[in-house]
């Protein structure tokens, strides 16, 4: 089968993209993180829908993520916005992950889909799996996978304290990895760019 | 004026097509906003001299082969640029010397545009062009070969050549020739041919094409970097920074994690 050719566009620099982009009515725009652009209806890796053009007004945090994203959009035309956006340090990546499971027990009885955690957090999955793994360490809360992306949350308390520091430093490292890859996406050229998420 | 209205009159000079290729969002704000900002402020005070250094030599090389006195008296400092010129292309009365002149083509859509620096016309229907360029670097010959400067002045010469000889002037009589004060012995000599004339034409069309063809909306910002350092522009386009202050470093992480004093996160 013929592969499908898709024109990367280096909107990066454009200070008038969102004027722009009006013109497009055949549209998806991705985004996830904090600081959602306004007036734009905007999805994330799960929402995206089939479209013409794709708009990446976030950075994707890692190049499987970004496949998928063009996967799902099957775009003709990929528009490069790459928005700085807000990189997580350890402890506030932990810190909104121990939220959102709050915000789980409180309102969705405990249940909840790492796919779609990562997503509001613009993280990879495996990020925050290790870091629910790091929360349980810690002794306040545990949880159940189940098939590999539903977890069942509760409040309990089994702490194991020796194994925070090399899950720690694991998280570290993915989160380091995802800021990595965004810098390098918000300056490389768009060939390179192509290259990776093609 | 809408932005083809603007690039349907408008013609493309060897800058226009320069800029245009190193960043096609520049093109936009000099050639189609009309931002003609100075490029002064971004010079440190030895390259403001050298450029005004520049433009005096072609102002003194225009008067020297017009055939009018230099005023050399008031720059002593150039005095050895033009005795340099003086001695590599001596000024003849019974020679025809064309100093910057002005040519502009409009054929088929096809506009063009070009200041030569001198044009002289040889013996035998020969045709020289020479560029003086004052830049502190010697000529790269392989360079220029395929520079728009070349490839426009050349192409353009033939096209209006008729006009401007009287008689239909064929690519082999044209040799382009570039010059520096600095290097005076270094001449780059470029001869012209059928050949490179069609692939002249090709090319000058193409980005030409590519250019007028464009929605306003599609003039980018280039994503070479390195061209923005040295843009007139480059303030106005928006660069991303990223603040990485606050990465801190942790120590004891899971004991500033309170169930209590943890907000939902909403999702």
């Amino acid at each position: 089968m013929e592969e499908r050719k898709i024109l990367f566009l280096d909107w990066r620099k454009n200070n008038h993209w969102l004027d722009w982009l009006k013109d497009f009515p055949s549209r998806q725009i991705f985004f996830e993180g904090q600081n959602p652009p306004l007036n734009l209806i905007t999805k994330n890796r799960l929402s995206l829908t089939t479209a013409e053009t794709l708009f990446f007004y976030s950075l994707p945090p890692g190049p499987e993520e970004g496949k998928e994203i063009i996967r799902q959009v099957e775009p003709q035309r990929v528009y490069l916005i790459f928005q700085p956006q807000q990189e997580f340090s350890l402890q506030g990546f932990l810190g909104n992950l121990l939220g959102m499971v709050k915000f789980t027990l409180e309102n969705r009885e405990g249940v909840g889909e790492l796919p779609v955690m990562s997503s509001a957090l613009g993280e990879r999955q495996e990020t925050v799996g290790l870091g629910l793994e790091y929360l349980s360490y810690t002794g306040l809360i545990d949880y159940q996978l189940q098939e590999g992306k539903k977890a069942v949350f509760t409040l309990v308390s089994n702490p194991q304290p020796s194994l925070l520091a090399v899950t720690e430093r694991r998280i570290k490292n993915l989160l380091e990895e995802t800021k990595a890859f965004r810098r390098y996406l918000q300056k490389t050229s768009v060939g390179a760019i192509k290259e990776i998420l093609s | 004026m809408d932005t083809r209205e603007k690039l349907a009159n408008f013609y493309f000079s060897q800058s226009a097509l320069n800029v245009f290729q190193q960043c096609s969002l520049k093109f936009k704000r000099k050639y189609i906003d009309n931002l003609y900002w100075s490029r002064k402020e971004l010079l440190n005070p030895e390259q403001r001299q050298a450029m005004e250094e520049g433009v005096l030599f072609h102002l003194l090389a225009q008067r020297y082969f017009s055939g009018l006195p230099t005023g050399i008296e008031d720059y002593p400092p150039l005095q050895v640029w033009l005795n340099r010129l003086i001695g590599f292309l001596p000024w003849q009365r019974e020679k025809n010397f064309w100093p910057e002149y002005q040519l502009r083509l409009n054929k088929q859509g096809l506009k063009l545009t070009a200041k030569y620096d001198l044009i002289s016309l040889e013996p035998e229907g020969k045709v020289v062009i020479y560029d003086w360029k004052t830049e502190k670097r010697k000529l790269e010959g392989e360079k220029l070969a395929l520079s728009w400067q070349t490839i426009l002045y050349r192409f353009l010469l033939v096209e209006a050549g008729e006009a401007f000889l009287g008689q239909p002037l064929i690519p082999e009589s044209i040799k382009m020739v570039y010059w520096s004060p600095l290097y005076p012995q270094h001449v780059v000599e470029l001869a012209y041919s059928e050949e490179l004339y069609q692939q002249d034409q090709r090319a000058l069309e193409g980005l030409i094409q590519e250019i007028i063809s464009r929605e306003e909306k599609e003039f980018c910002p280039t994503s070479q970097g390195k061209n923005c350092s040295s843009c007139e522009y480059s303030y106005l386009c928006q660069k991303g920074r990223i603040d990485y202050n606050y990465l801190l470093g942790e120590t004891d992480l899971e004991e500033q994690f309170v169930w209590e004093a943890i907000e939902e996160y909403p999702y």
